[in-house]
């Protein structure tokens, strides 16, 4: 046995072990400060500051002290910061690859805390070239719609006006008509020409017809004016169909120039925003701007909170993808009383805000909500300034669907010295006032739903307006004894929409509308008046261009009637009667002489 | 490390039993293979303690096999990721998880297990491997590497001198290096 077996191996073993648990035990709180500050570090891309970590071993309990998270964005910032965390963390469970914390607590959590350093910055995001934040665009829009009217001789000598264009089309194309008809006007029989027919004509009517061979010359003779008066008719139909075309195209012109000074004013109206200066845009500007914020601040919560989930996920559910160093990951079986990857079971933080200490409580914040099938809760009160109260839920399906709800509560909240818009024409900022509201929100597969009501009472305002509009606008505001505000948001998390109401509008229906609209009604008439006088001259032009149509139209008509009456004459007929007539006089006359002879 | 390297030169050209030098280095295997601070290979750590394996040989397999384990790492945890998830054993590994041991160990992590898997299973030809390529070492390749003049030259190294205080005359006197 001795052969093979070396007892002092065993000594060896328990020296060596005790060695390792020595080490450990020396330096475990170095090596875990190091993997904080390293781990977190490479989560948040800046400078991590660990004052101090403590290890408690029974229970295993770890708390770490002064712990300083840079703002990559603002480095002289801290994104968080907090005096002390401990967690409780279940050893079993440790070995077993699970990180159980029965109880973390973090004490006076900061957020943009100033650095006594101005903090490394080791990750840029492209965040940082993204165009200005929305807020910011929408204080743009105050002195947009503070922009002056447009001036009214400038806008009517506007080529591109639709009157002006219909106006000069109207009058071009009435040179075109009129050229047109001038040229059929030279071609067509004069009146002595069309005298001279019905000379001839009447000349015929007068021959004196004794044989048929007369009425033969004499319809010869008609057959040959007839002719003439063919080729004069055609002339006078072609100018005839003519002057209908002239008058239809002129016609749908003169329409056009009567329709364009309307479309010509919706233009405008589009083109300067009249159309939408409405008292709703500055309740959206006004408050617009702080719900935009908050939901800002929202969507980046959850723009870092959804990588950081699916990246844990990968530990329990998903393979790692191929590299050139894996490190694995544990798979976890059906047990009987299954435990998440992750889980703490109860979080107690304690944040330090202006507006005093707000206390967060969490339970069953774990990344695996399926396993033990219970939602992760937060909520947070606060009492020292009023009441501020907010239930949530949430959870994250195995299949990766988030969601979350929750209602939210604020009683009897003083604000001070809290800015509402600064812009270049309208600063204004909330002296002092009570705050009440209420709301709540869902979000479900990415899609926002979240309505929210507030009410502020006894209201003291400061402000600096610098046009009619936001001066009327500011002593709108400080005459309000409540002002409610409701804001919606619905839609896509990343792209919400907004809708705001407020009591302001109400309020401003009355004040702000009566002026604005007088404003806008006076350069209104004057733009429609402008637009008319250029439509009446047009509609002259087009009357008297009418009247020469028409009455070329009733020269042609007679012409037409002169020539048919001469082309449908029955001269050869007469004659040809005529002719007949003496033919039996002859006869009777003869036949009474001969009758006188025989009975004598 | 130059004390360990002539610990190792020694056991190779000494008496030390070639099986207890290659059972060093199959068992360093196993453990050079896994994550060092695992239950399996504190259970090795203790059982070469124990027996009689060449100490020095080991803790040279565990380093060289650690730094082997890190470059095969991804088809260590194919491995260990294959067995796992593979549908037919779940039952198996389902009834090893209701052990603390089986968790204790970390037989459900993809890279503890591929890693102990291939060890344990590897562990034999290398065994077989190190004790032919040992003793034709020493039959062969000990003494066509002694002809050579840069041989002779590390004779007279500061090396040598300490590789000799291990062996001792009676390495020495039985060919040494």
């Amino acid at each position: 046995m001795a052969r093979f077996i070396r007892w002092q191996g065993m000594i060896a073993f328990v020296l060596l072990s005790a060695l390792v648990a020595g080490v450990l035990y020396l330096f475990a709180e170095s090596l875990v400060k190091s993997a904080i500050v390293s781990s977190a570090e490479s989560a948040f891309g800046a400078e991590v500051n660990v004052a101090d970590v403590k290890l408690g071993y029974s229970p295993l309990q770890l708390s770490v002290l002064g712990m300083q998270v840079t703002d990559k964005e603002s480095p002289t910032q801290n994104l968080f910061s907090f005096e002390r965390a401990t967690a409780g963390v279940d050893v079993w469970q440790y070995l077993f690859g699970k990180i159980i914390i029965d109880k973390l607590e973090v004490s006076q959590l900061a957020f943009s805390s100033v650095r006594s350093q101005t903090g490394e910055v080791f990750l840029n995001d492209e965040s940082s070239d993204k165009e200005g934040s929305l807020s910011d665009q929408a204080k743009e829009m105050l002195p947009e719609v503070d922009m002056q009217l447009p001036d009214i001789k400038a806008l009517l000598d506007d080529s591109n006006l639709l009157t002006v264009k219909a106006s000069n089309q109207l009058k071009d194309s009435y040179k075109v008509e009129q050229e047109k008809l001038k040229a059929l006007k030279s071609k067509l029989p004069s009146k002595d020409k069309l005298k001279s027919y019905q000379d001839k004509v009447e000349a015929l009517g007068k021959m004196k017809v004794s044989s048929l061979a007369d009425i033969e010359k004499i319809k010869t003779e008609f057959d040959k004016i007839k002719t003439e008066f063919k080729t004069d008719q055609a002339l006078i139909k072609e100018a005839k169909q003519q002057v209908l075309n002239s008058k239809k195209i002129l016609a749908q012109q003169i329409n056009e120039v009567k329709t364009a000074p309307n479309k010509d004013w919706q233009q405008i109206e589009k083109t300067y925003q009249l159309d939408s200066i409405d008292t709703e845009d500055f309740a959206h500007i006004l408050f617009g701007e702080k719900a935009r914020g908050y939901v800002e601040k929202a969507q980046w919560l959850y723009e870092q909170a959804s990588p950081l989930m699916a990246n844990m996920k990968e530990d329990g559910t998903t393979p790692s993808e191929d590299k050139s160093h894996a490190e694995g990951r544990f798979i976890f079986f059906a047990e009987e009383t299954p435990l998440p990857a992750v889980l703490v079971k109860k979080a107690l933080f304690s944040i330090q805000l202006e507006q005093g200490e707000v206390i967060v409580t969490g339970s069953e914040l774990t990344h695996q909500h399926w396993v033990r099938g219970k939602d992760s809760l937060i909520n947070i009160n606060s009492i020292d300034n009023g009441e501020l109260k907010l239930n949530s839920n949430f959870k994250l399906t195995q299949s990766g669907d988030f969601s979350a709800n929750g209602d939210w509560l604020v009683n009897d909240r003083a604000l001070s010295n809290t800015e509402i818009t600064q812009s270049k024409a309208l600063t204004l900022s909330l002296n002092a006032g009570q705050l009440d509201g209420t709301g709540s929100f869902n979000l479900t597969q990415g899609e926002i739903k979240a309505t929210n009501q507030f009410s502020l009472e006894q209201a003291s305002y400061q402000g600096e307006a610098k046009s009619k509009i936001t001066k009327l606008l500011l002593a709108t505001i400080e005459s309000l004894d409540n002002l409610t505000v409701d804001v919606g948001v619905n839609g896509e998390i990343s792209k919400p929409n907004f809708t705001i109401a407020s009591s302001l509008n109400d309020a401003l229906t009355g004040a702000f509308k009566q002026q604005v609209s007088g404003k806008l009604t006076e350069f209104r008439n004057k733009v429609n008046k402008g637009l008319n006088e250029k439509l009446t001259n047009a509609l002259k032009l087009g009357d008297s261009q009418s009247a020469e149509l028409l009455d070329l139209e009733a020269l042609l008509t007679d012409s037409d009637k002169a020539l048919d009456d001469l082309k449908n004459s029955d001269i050869v007929k007469q004659q040809q009667k005529k002719l007949e007539d003496k033919v039996k006089d002859k006869a009777k006359d003869k036949l009474k002489n001969k009758l006188g002879d025989l009975f004598g | 490390m130059l004390t360990l390297l002539a610990k190792l030169l020694h056991a190779l050209n000494s008496d030390s039993s070639i099986r207890q030098i290659a059972l060093a280095i199959a068992l360093g295997f196993i453990v050079g293979l896994s994550p060092i601070l695992t239950l399996h290979n504190i259970a090795i750590i203790f059982f070469v303690l124990i027996i009689r394996v060449h100490l020095g040989s080991f803790i040279l397999a565990v380093g060289f096999f650690s730094g082997v384990s890190y470059l095969l790492s991804p088809a260590i945890v194919q491995v260990g990721e294959s067995l796992l998830t593979q549908p037919s054993l779940t039952g198996f590994f389902t009834s090893l998880y209701q052990l603390s041991l089986f968790k204790l160990a970390h037989w459900h992590h993809t890279y503890v297990l591929g890693a102990f898997v291939l060890g344990v299973t590897l562990c034999v030809p290398i065994y077989f491997i190190s004790k032919l390529i040992i003793e034709k070492y020493r039959v062969h390749i000990m003494t066509f590497f002694e002809k050579f003049r840069i041989v002779k030259a590390l004779k007279a190294s500061k090396f040598y001198s300490l590789y000799s205080s291990f062996a001792g005359e009676s390495s020495l006197s039985k060919g040494g290096l």
